[in-house]
């Protein structure tokens, strides 16, 4: 037999065997899950789009405030209903348990899409949006990085307002003002649109999580 | 000049370099997989801190495979497996051979100086590639140009001389295996220089002038001609993690080289890609001073189920718990989560959406083989409102103590007794035999624990060896080798198969005698080489970086079949043992004691250890067994790696790969191999360990 050969018959016994594995040791199932995952596109994975009757069969099943977000650097789509509020932030999760929490439609934290952001210090900035006033104000947001060590990004950023538009989606509708947010550091750039309405609340929004997300494009359905 | 005055002036200059200073980085490795952007020479440049590369590379009959980490942001090391074709002076068609090299960043760049290093090629046991060398690299375009140029000694000095610094002494100190200090920068100096060029940002273009005489190969060998001083050749990047390399090398040969790099600080899913945590939930006004629940039994047993339910969907046991009118006391078993700041926040949002709302503390006790280990105490009402601040401010809240502040909570019935179990295949490597630089076993192993009481359990494992080569390591047939009893170096000889060999079985008891003093008593079948029995003590405070242990065991040998038998050698072993967090990512560990062969000596180990799980060590044992009687390599020394397997996943889990790189498997300095030894399972429940991955509190 030759070493390739043997190599492949190798190859193809460790595979087998560990599709065979089993037991009651957490974390050697979601192995063999994950590399079973890693070879069946399609299942498991982000790419997923959400058609009109699935909003609405979900805001019927669901009761409370609920959300569409968009991930377009990852090509996915998902309802989000509130499972929880503290003080004024707000908690929507998705049905495969992706959060997202938010003041007045603002984003000051994610959990479960990878770079997540842990939590903000942006009140100046929420001020300024929700009060479709410019100006300029500095926002921090923590991070995790790959040694789960905790991070700052900090940014200056000026806010301005872009002119009016009417928006609709799922049960909501609003005149609402058009705030742009441009942010900038050393190292990043972005800039975020919120549309408000007359209460102060962001109903739709472009806003950035961070360099491996882009941008999460966010609109209420119910409020 | 000498070699310890050059070194002075070096110092005197690095300790005096202008503050606008950089390192020159780069992802290249040479020939000798060495960070650098030249070809067979060394360079001033040093790879980002922490990356870890793989460089194969071949030319005129030599393939060299060689592992570089960059130890430090200035110090790099590298091990290399090299085999030679033709290089029949040694009786083999292929003589191979193991080297170790660091290199050391003196002075970084400055607008007006260049980078520069000094660095030890194949500083221990045979010196086949041994050279030192001082070089210098200066960057231009934004560091697209490098030119290098320095002076070697040894190989390094082979040609283009231009004076020398006395005799280099020629005899091998020892077996090998021990540092060639009496050779160091003694001997001819030769000049080589070189140039690297980045064309674009995946293309390298290089030439250099290399000082290399390569005598060995091609005078006293004839591996092939050296016709020319001069390499040429390119890399390109092939993705952030690969390259490949062409040259053109002493006017004869084609060279190729490959490089992977990997880099544990900033691979992997930052902050991991699991799933969402469940919020926090705040509770009712009217619940907070209703204390009807504490009075009536069933109540008390319902809020424990429901909170052991909604626990176990995140992988985590409630084993044991109290709640009392205003504290819950409760110790769990984190069963998911390596990084342990996680399981608590978990449990304490966990607590927040199941408990009443009269309790206002919440003390989580990490259980670990039946102990808790360590305990933190939280103020429910802290974690209500700090739940989108950061988390070092509920950090500054936690009150840190012993597993001990747990130990009021009641043990669950459905705790005891558990059985864990699991089949599967097992794969075993055994890296840079002698004779080959890979084997590799596969296997099927089926392995079960049963948990009895709280600290005690009884395991054990049957493997049956399907395919692989391990069985073919040489062995000796005699009971001693030099008169040092044969205790480890006979290992292939327990890796035959397929027949079901009895792998392990033994019982452990765990006991926490004091919030500090940790105990373990282990008997039976402990590993597939011994059967004994083994008692150890463990001292290690909560919120200290130190600690000591001591252990004692008498082992005896076990048949070669995998069978329950015992052959007739018995050994009294044991160790006094100090760990210290260092701090800046390192480990130190200190053994002292009596080792397998009845030798007694010590083992210095060290580990870079990053905060995601991996760590990349180096250990070394010397015990009172002579060079001589030893053998090869004068004393035990390897390498040792750990890959989280989260790291992988980019998702919690607590397993991980372990593997070493042993210089060779001899007698002298082996250690009876226990499972379950303390410290590991004791230090990451406690503060200092959880501190520097807090941040995850909130993940």
């Amino acid at each position: 037999m030759s070493v390739t050969r043997k190599f492949k018959t190798a190859a193809a016994a460790l595979v087998v065997l560990t599709l065979a594995a089993c037991g009651t040791t957490e974390g050697r199932q979601e192995a063999v899950k994950r590399v079973v995952a890693s070879f069946t596109p399609g299942k498991g994975q982000s790419n997923h789009t959400v058609s009109q009757a699935e909003i609405q069969g979900a805001l019927q099943r669901f009761n409370g405030p609920m959300l569409l977000a968009q991930v377009p650097s990852r090509n996915s789509t998902a309802v989000l209903r509130r499972i929880a509020s503290n003080g004024p932030y707000e908690t929507f999760i998705t049905g495969d348990r992706r959060t997202l929490t938010m003041v007045d439609g603002i984003l000051t934290g994610t959990r479960g899409l990878g770079q997540d952001i842990m939590n903000a210090t942006d009140r100046e900035v929420r001020q300024l949006v929700t009060t479709r006033k410019g100006g300029v104000a500095n926002r921090f947001r923590r991070y995790l990085d790959a040694e789960n060590h905790t991070y700052e990004q900090s940014v200056t950023c000026y806010v301005e307002r872009a002119g009016s538009e009417a928006v609709s989606a799922g049960v909501v509708s609003a005149s609402t003002t058009v705030m742009t947010e441009k942010c900038l550091n050393k190292e990043e750039e972005f800039e975020n649109t919120y549309w408000v309405d007359g209460n102060g609340l962001v109903v739709k929004s472009t806003q950035w999580v961070g360099p491996d997300n882009g941008y999460l494009e966010i609109q209420y359905l119910r409020r | 000049m000498n070699a310890r005055n050059l070194l002075a002036v070096l110092a005197v200059m690095g300790a005096s370099a202008p503050v606008a200073t950089q390192a020159q980085t780069t992802q290249l490795t040479n020939m000798f997989g060495n960070p650098g952007g030249l070809i067979d020479m060394p360079s001033a440049e040093v790879a980002p801190d922490g990356e870890l590369a793989t460089t194969l590379s071949y030319f005129g009959g030599s393939f060299k495979s060689t592992l570089s980490f960059q130890i430090l942001p200035r110090v790099s090391g590298s091990f290399r497996y090299t085999g030679i074709d033709g290089l029949d002076s040694t009786g083999f068609d292929t003589y191979y051979d193991r080297s170790f090299d660091i290199s050391v960043l003196l002075l970084k760049e400055s607008t007006s100086w260049p980078a520069l290093s000094i660095g030890l090629r194949d500083f221990l046991g045979t010196g086949l590639y041994g050279a030192e060398y001082i070089t210098a690299t200066k960057g231009f375009m934004d560091g697209r140009l490098r030119v290098t140029g320095g002076l070697g000694w040894g190989r390094l000095g082979g040609t283009n001389t231009i004076g020398s610094t006395g005799t280099r002494p020629t005899e091998i100190l020892g077996q090998g295996g021990i540092p060639t200090y009496d050779q160091w920068f003694r001997g001819d100096i030769g000049v080589f220089a070189g140039v690297s060029y980045a064309a674009t940002d995946r293309l390298t273009l290089k030439a250099e002038y290399s000082s290399d005489a390569y005598e060995l190969e091609t005078v006293t060998n004839d591996t092939f001609d050296r016709k020319s001083d001069w390499n040429v050749g390119v890399d390109y990047q092939v993705t952030d993690y690969l390259s490949l390399g062409g040259y053109y090398m002493y006017g004869s040969e084609l060279g190729v080289s490959l490089r992977m790099a990997l880099n544990p600080r900033n691979q992997g899913v930052a902050g991991g890609a699991e799933t969402a945590p469940p919020p926090v939930r705040l509770r009712a006004l009217s619940s907070v001073d209703d204390l009807g629940w504490s009075e009536v039994a069933s109540q008390q047993n319902g809020y424990k189920s429901e909170l052991a339910d909604e626990l176990s969907g995140y992988g985590i046991y409630l084993e044991a718990a109290t709640l009392k009118p205003r504290q819950a006391i409760v110790q769990i078993r984190n069963e998911r989560y390596d990084i342990e700041s996680q399981a608590i926040g978990r449990t304490a949002r966990v607590m927040s959406r199941v408990l009443p709302g009269s309790i206002t503390s919440f003390t989580i006790a990490q259980n670990v083989n039946g102990m808790p280990t360590g305990s933190v105490t939280l103020q429910r009402a802290d974690i209500e409102q700090l739940e989108m601040s950061p988390a070092e401010t509920i950090r500054e809240k936690a009150v840190f103590a012993s597993g001990l502040a747990a130990s009021e909570a009641a043990v669950l019935d459905e705790t005891y007794p558990r059985l864990d179990w699991s089949f599967g295949p097992f794969l075993r490597l055994g890296f840079f035999d002698v004779n080959n630089p890979l084997r590799a076993d596969l296997g099927l192993r089926a392995r079960g624990a049963l948990f009895l009481t709280p600290g005690l359990v009884v395991s054990g494992s049957v493997t049956s060896k399907l395919a692989g080569t391990l069985d073919e390591m040489s062995s000796p047939n005699t009971g001693t080798v030099n008169g040092v009893p044969v205790v480890r170096s006979d290992s292939s000889r327990y890796q035959t198969g397929p027949d079901p060999r009895l792998e392990t079985l033994y019982a452990s008891q765990y006991l926490q005698f004091t919030p500090d003093v940790y105990g373990r008593l282990t008997a039976g079948y402990l590993e597939q080489m011994y059967a004994g029995v083994s008692a150890e003590v463990l001292w290690k405070p909560e919120d200290s970086r130190l600690g000591i242990g001591v252990e004692a065991n008498y082992a005896k040998k076990r048949d070669y079949d995998g069978g329950f038998g015992f052959q007739d050698y018995d050994v009294y072993t044991g160790h006094v043992s100090a760990y210290y967090d260092i701090g800046w990512g390192f480990h130190g560990q200190v053994d002292v004691g009596r080792y397998l062969a009845g030798d007694w000596g010590a083992t210095v180990a060290i580990d870079r250890e990053f905060d995601n799980g991996w760590t990349i060590g180096a250990y070394a044992t010397k015990t009172d067994i002579s060079a001589e009687d030893f053998g090869e390599g004068s004393f035990d020394k390897g390498l040792r790696f750990t890959v989280p397997l989260a790291w992988a996943l980019g998702t919690p889990s607590r397993r991980s790969s372990n593997f070493s790189i042993q210089s060779l498997t001899r007698d002298g300095g082996a250690r009876l191999s226990v499972p379950g030894r303390l410290y590991d399972a004791v230090r990451d429940s406690h503060e200092p360990e959880m501190a520097k991955t807090w941040g995850k509190f909130w993940r």
